[in-house]
């Protein structure tokens, strides 16, 4: 048996320079935005933490609009935090990737305008959607809708 | 609380484990990956303790306190560590088989030696050394320059 991965889709676009992210089902998302100032205990300042987590969505969405390397990719929670988990579309490890990795987990982390945000990121290689299902918490997955953007699959599908 | 030397003496049995996993780095290269992730780890709880006095919890904290106290270098090199350990010890696909099948495929034996511990882990100790007492630093076994 494999774990499919239930998620709520977001869809993103260009407009006017900028990255607009819509999320698919509105209801859901609302749901895991909930979830997320729940698990980073920021009920009391809950709007401020909205417009961030929003903010963190066109951030992320920025940075992957102009990646090739990448199959998927999804923000969850993980040992208390969000993590942005992407997966590769190689399977090999890539010293470069790694650091330009860091280096958005870096600035995040580090922008003012971000400061209620706590997220790690990961790199995962290429691999079936049961094995990358190990690293999403199934009551909370947000994927962006990155596939279609650059015409890949999933791992099974294209090397099966 | 643990000391700054308890953390560098767990560094060290760590790079024990480390270095005699890798004497047999094909059959054990995730596991020399899973115990560089943990020595650079105490290193990098000793360098806290000795610079702020106090240790981390969790992996996140620990993460967040790199990125947020200005330890870019350590953080980057760590976080490369960290993630290989994560995939070395958590990605598994026991049915479908498709893509990423084993840790080799990820890393290969070779690089797991020139990548994860000749450039990561080495730049760990290179970055925190200095940021540890006379004693810790003193302590702490580091790779060998011949390695």
């Amino acid at each position: 048996m494999t774990a499919a991965i239930t998620s709520v889709q977001l869809d993103w676009a260009m407009k006017d320079g900028l990255v607009i992210v819509t999320p698919r089902d509105q209801d859901r998302f609302i749901f895991i935005v909930r979830r997320a100032i729940e698990i980073l205990q920021q009920a009391e300042q809950a709007e401020k933490f909205e417009r961030q987590f929003n903010m963190l969505l066109r951030v992320l969405a920025e940075w992957l609009k102009d990646r090739t390397d990448i199959r998927r990719a999804f923000l969850t929670d993980r040992d208390g935090a969000l993590a942005f988990v992407v997966v590769r579309n190689s399977c090999t490890y890539d010293d470069d990737f790694e650091d330009a990795l860091s280096e958005i987990d870096f600035q995040i982390a580090n922008d003012p305008d971000l400061d209620l945000i706590k997220m790690d990121a990961i790199a995962l290689p290429s691999a079936s959607e049961s094995a990358v299902s190990a690293f999403l918490d199934p009551d909370f997955v947000l994927e962006y809708d990155h596939a279609k953007r650059n015409g890949s699959h999933l791992a099974g599908e294209q090397e099966s | 609380m643990p000391k700054e030397t308890d953390h560098i003496s767990l560094a060290n049995k760590n790079h024990d484990a480390m270095m005699r996993l890798g004497q047999d780095l094909d059959r054990f290269s995730e596991w020399v990956a899973v115990t560089a992730f943990y020595k650079a780890l105490q290193i990098i709880e000793a360098m806290f303790v000795n610079q702020h006095g106090r240790c981390c919890f969790g992996h996140h904290q620990r993460l967040e306190k790199l990125k947020k106290g200005g330890y870019k270098e350590l953080y980057k090199h760590f976080r490369a560590l960290w993630s290989a350990a994560s995939i070395a010890r958590y990605l598994y696909d026991s049915e479908t088989r498709r893509g990423y099948s084993s840790f080799a495929d990820y890393l290969s034996a070779e690089k797991v030696k020139s990548i994860l511990l000749k450039r990561r882990l080495h730049a760990v100790e290179c970055n925190a050394v200095g940021l540890l007492s006379e004693k810790g630093r003193a302590l702490l076994i580091r790779l060998p320059a011949d390695f």
